[in-house]
């Protein structure tokens, strides 16, 4: 445990951990579009911004990404960081300034709208990587990546083409915090990142389980038997009570 | 031959080089750096070896090429040793009379020679050159007299001593920590952190092994620093990085060595994995070498051609197979770096340095330069000057000696106007801080910084705002992408600068870019980030009359933006000669001949064709 | 330590606890059918309450990719922390006892959390089937007769 403080606030927090989740799990508002707490800090959105003084030396920086530190005092907001957050966010804005979840966020800042031009590509993707990130370090499928630097990056997987490391679990369009990130499904076939996948059904009803790409790498990943991934959570449900039913009353037909 | 077992092995084999070798062999050295290679350097080269042969003499005279000299403006560039006869723009059709007359006969062959523009004297040996004169070359000075694919051209000029006499002396690592240190020698990468420092706190970090790496990914438009170092003395770099390793792993840690170095740079490729299979061979490099009980190898990583790749921590992210994005550094590399071990990296310049300082003493080493900047710097002079090539001065000389002393002045008698340095990061030094003693510290308060040493020199025919305009572009493109800071704001300020560059600036253009700037700088993680506002933020700073005319007065006063000029033909000076309707790429000049033409505007692109193809200076810019 | 003990044996099917139960995770709208816990009826008179066991090795816990479920060490019931949870179905897919599911309404993944330590479930069930105890009452407990069924809440 080290302690150290926010806004003038003593808070303790493990080694290891960095500010932003400590401010938020303490109740500070902090802005941010990149984090995750299940990945690893990225730091592109630069929302996050904190005053950080260390050893009598103040400096501005993303809280997302600086470790908690003994001794240091951290401030959150004040007339600076809110005027380099909202610039920030004006910059961000640039990327897609119609999308509704970063209009959102504008207007929690204070920003009604751009003063610069639009990006060349506006898909409301902010390239947060969190897609990236859940796709490699939370799923292990490793399916998407940046691809190329500066004004042209962008998310993609490789060559263009439909991954054969996706499977299609939909957890980057789940964390997407612009939700941009386009998935089809229908009653047998789901498709993401130009990837069709024909969709397991439970051995019982027939409801949609997942891609059978997914539920191999689940079992893989778990150790688990094949037949924990067959079934759907309203059969076993009922599975469950009929076996509840045969504890209690025993063999005999209740 | 079997690998040296120990230093006693490496000394017999250096003396009996030194014996072996006569020192008034007729060598002729041909500069075979990338800049002379490309003025024809190879077909030189085969000329040469032919007329060696043809006049059988190949027992007494050999065709050497070299390293990069430096005076690229000359290229290229032959030294006939062991007078020194130095011969400049030398075309293959020369080189039966090289060998005849200056190899075989000692003459000196006039129409060769490098003529002094400022007394018209002739050049006649390599160390007159004023080129030269005023450098200090300390790492450049062996290039013209090593073969930098011959490890033996390197050990019989005493290379590999440093490295040995440490041995021999039995001197401690960390007495070469302490050593390097007292040295003053500070990273030559662009931050200028005493390298001693950081060596000493890699050394003190944890981890089973420690990482050596030399960052060789240089990125800077117009720099070529470390591309010649590679190219022309390889070694010096293994034999400082071999000490480096030793100074910071041994005996406690495993050590590994990687050059990380650009894709662009194949010659420098080529020699230095040359370099590290001669030093394998001679047992220089891996298992207990020289009997030392330090094991070190160098691996070579090609980079992929980012820029942000020359960032350290992007550096190490891509010799690990990610891409080339700098991380935060609230844990230093040199505690966790490479595969999260401790990991010192230097780039070529300072690792070049080491065996130097080590040879010369500290003492001497640090006679040279200023308070807090040691030793010597290299820079590659380019731009409007005219001795365009790649010099070595100490640290702190002016501005003013490196660009008109070395440099030999602007251009054509053009008005100096500005010099850039460090790179696409670094800022522009207007001409009223001419006597400004370039280091590290000094360039930092000028509002530029010493980068890794380019340095680019403007005349009055530059536009400050263009200039902007084509850093921001370089840096749009280069930065990795990752922070919305550095991605959109480089490329909102280029949308601002290169509109004011087309007229379209606007009434608050300056003070929405300097509101950018400070988010740019102040929100970005890594330095090409923090410190990419600069080329905007100098020329505003010094240049703001440039920025007024253009967005005001919708004008360039450089003449050098397109949309803010037109051409006119001067009626009473044209004899209409129609070289300029020749040249004119979109057939906007009409007239008859002997008649006075006519730029029909409409049709023009301001490409300047015109104005520079009239013999008669009848061609306006307005 | 409490736990949930459930009694099939003395269950009277009158789903009290999933009244309660949607009551106390109401969101929006409160209805017995997005209850975590289910009461099936596998004979006229025998009803199975079904809610989660909070396995010791939790299959959703292993299978979870962002370690969205958390053991909460007072309570012992395993949570789901939404701010992790990226909703890709799994843990749903992977319960052996069908006691995790994705509540469309809210667009969560819900499962049974004995309300942070007082599930109202077994405070609702009015014939211990349901107990939020130590260790469970033994003995028969007799059954009210069906249609005379007091409810606790109701109790004036």
């Amino acid at each position: 445990m080290l302690t150290f403080t926010i806004d003038g606030q003593t808070v303790q927090a493990e080694e290891g951990q960095n500010l932003l989740e400590v401010a938020l799990a303490h109740g500070f508002d902090i802005p941010t579009l990149c984090y995750h707490p299940s990945v690893s800090a990225y730091g592109a959105c630069r929302l996050c911004l904190v005053e950080v003084t260390q050893r009598g030396r103040s400096r501005i920086t993303t809280s997302c990404n600086y470790p908690a530190l003994p001794g240091i005092s951290v401030v959150t907001r004040n007339d600076r960081i809110d005027r380099l957050r909202r610039l920030v966010m004006e910059l961000i804005l640039c990327r897609d300034p119609g999308n509704p979840q970063l209009q959102a966020m504008a207007d929690r800042l204070g920003v009604d709208r751009t003063r610069l031009r639009f990006a060349s590509r506006q898909d409301g993707c902010i390239l947060c990587g969190l897609c990236e990130r859940i796709c490699r370090e939370s799923i292990g499928a490793d399916a998407i990546s940046f691809v190329g630097r500066g004004h042209e990056r962008r998310l993609a997987t490789p060559f263009d083409e439909p991954s054969e490391s996706c499977v299609g679990c939909l957890a980057c369009a789940m964390v997407c915090p612009t939700q941009v990130i386009e998935f089809t499904q229908d009653a047998d076939t789901r498709t993401i990142w130009k990837r069709t996948f024909t969709l397991v059904k439970c051995k019982e009803c027939g409801a949609v389980l997942g891609t059978p790409e997914e539920l191999a790498l689940f079992q893989r990943k778990t150790g688990l038997d094949a037949s924990y991934f067959d079934t759907c959570d309203a059969c076993r449900k009922k599975q469950t009570a009929t076996a509840f039913a045969a504890v209690t009353w025993g063999g005999q037909r209740p | 031959m079997a690998p040296f077992s120990s230093t006693a092995e490496l000394h017999a084999y250096q003396q009996a080089l030194v014996e072996r070798r006569d020192p008034d062999r007729t060598v002729i050295a041909v500069c075979y750096g990338t800049g002379c290679k490309a003025s024809g350097a190879t077909e030189l080269i085969d000329a040469l070896k032919k007329a060696v042969q043809e006049a059988g003499c190949s027992d007494r005279v050999s065709v050497m090429p070299t390293g990069c000299h430096g005076f690229c403006e000359g290229a290229p560039l032959v030294v006939v040793h062991p007078r020194r006869i130095l011969y400049t723009k030398v075309k293959p059709r020369h080189a039966a009379d090289i060998v005849n007359k200056t190899a075989l006969a000692g003459e000196v062959i006039e129409p060769l020679l490098f003529v002094d523009p400022d007394t018209g004297n002739k050049v006649v040996h390599e160390g007159e050159l004023p080129f030269y004169a005023h450098q200090h070359r300390l790492l450049l000075g062996r290039h013209s007299t090593t073969n930098p694919e011959e490890i033996d051209d390197y050990l019989a000029n005493g290379g590999y001593g440093a490295w040995a006499r440490i041995l021999d002396e039995q001197i401690a690592p960390e007495a070469i920590i302490e050593l390097i240190k007292k040295s003053g020698l500070r990273g030559r990468g662009g931050g200028g952190f005493p390298a001693g420092r950081k060596w000493d706190s890699c050394r003190n970090a944890p981890g089973e092994v420690h990482y050596v790496i030399c960052n060789a990914d240089e990125g800077d438009p117009g720099a070529f620093m470390d591309e010649s170092v590679l190219e022309g003395n390889p070694h010096s770099v293994i034999e400082g990085m071999i000490i480096g390793a030793y100074a910071i792993g041994f005996p406690h840690s495993r050590t590994e060595g990687y050059v990380y170095i650009r894709h662009e740079y194949p010659l420098a490729r080529h020699r230095l994995a040359i370099a590290l299979d001669q030093a394998r061979e001679k047992g220089l490099l891996g298992d207990n070498i020289l009997g030392s009980g330090l094991s070190f190898d160098i691996t070579v990583n090609r980079g992929g051609g980012a820029f942000v790749c020359g960032e350290s921590t992007a550096l190490m992210a891509s010799i690990e197979g990610f891409p080339g994005e700098p991380r935060a550094k609230h844990i230093h590399t040199v505690v966790s770096g490479l595969y999260g071990m401790p990991t010192n990296l230097n780039n070529v310049e300072t690792w070049a340095n080491v065996p130097v300082i080590l040879n010369m003493g500290v003492q001497a080493y640090r006679a040279i330069g200023t308070e807090h900047s040691k030793g010597t710097k290299i820079f590659s002079l380019v731009g409007k000057v005219n001795n365009t090539g790649l010099v070595e001065v100490p640290m702190g000389m002016t501005l003013k000696d490196i660009i008109f002393q070395v440099g030999g002045g602007i251009r054509n008698g053009k008005r100096f106007k500005a010099v850039q340095t460090g790179g696409p990061s670094g800022g522009c030094i207007p001409a009223s801080l001419i006597d400004l003693p370039v280091d590290f510290d000094r360039l930092d308060e000028v509002g530029s910084m010493m980068g890794s040493g380019g340095m680019i020199v403007m005349d009055e025919t530059t536009c400050m705002v263009e200039v902007a305009r084509y850093f921001l572009n370089f840096l749009r493109s280069e930065s990795c992408g990752k922070c919305s800071t550095c991605r959109e704001g480089i490329a909102r300020m280029y949308d601002i600068v290169e509109g004011i560059t087309r007229g379209e600036g606007k009434p608050g253009d300056v003070e929405l870019l300097e509101e950018l700037a400070e988010v740019v700088r102040e929100a970005s993680l890594c330095a090409l980030g923090t410190t990419a506002p600069n080329p905007v933020l100098s020329t505003i700073r010094y240049f703001a009359e440039e920025y007024r005319a253009h967005i005001e007065e919708k004008r360039c006063p450089a003449k050098q933006c397109k949309a803010l000029i037109t051409y006119r033909i001067i009626e009473d000076r044209c004899t209409g000669c129609t070289a300029c309707a020749k040249i004119c790429p979109t057939d906007a000049i009409t007239g008859v001949k002997d008649q006075v033409h006519l730029i029909h505007q409409e049709k023009c692109i301001q490409c300047g064709s015109c104005y520079e193809v009239c013999p008669v200076d009848a061609i306006s810019v307005e | 330590m409490k736990r949930l003990f459930i009694t099939p044996d003395r269950c009277i099917g009158c789903r009290a606890c999933e009244l309660a139960c949607s009551f106390a995770h109401a969101v929006a709208l409160t209805s017995p059918a997005l209850s975590r816990i289910r009461v099936y009826p596998v004979a006229s008179d025998r009803f199975v309450p079904v809610a989660c066991l909070q396995c010791e090795e939790a299959a959703c816990v292993k299978v979870c990719p962002t370690q969205a479920l958390v053991r909460n060490p007072e309570t012992l019931a395993i949570e789901v922390d939404h701010t992790r949870c990226v909703k890709c179905m799994m843990c749903t897919v992977a319960c052996p006892f069908g006691n995790i599911h994705l509540d469309l309404r809210v667009d969560q993944i819900v499962k049974c959390d004995v309300c942070g330590g007082d599930p109202a479930c077994a405070r609702f069930c009015p014939s211990l089937a349901l107990e939020w105890a130590e260790r469970p009452t033994v003995g028969p407990v007799p059954k009210p007769e069906p249609g005379r069924v007091v409810l606790p809440f109701l109790v004036p």
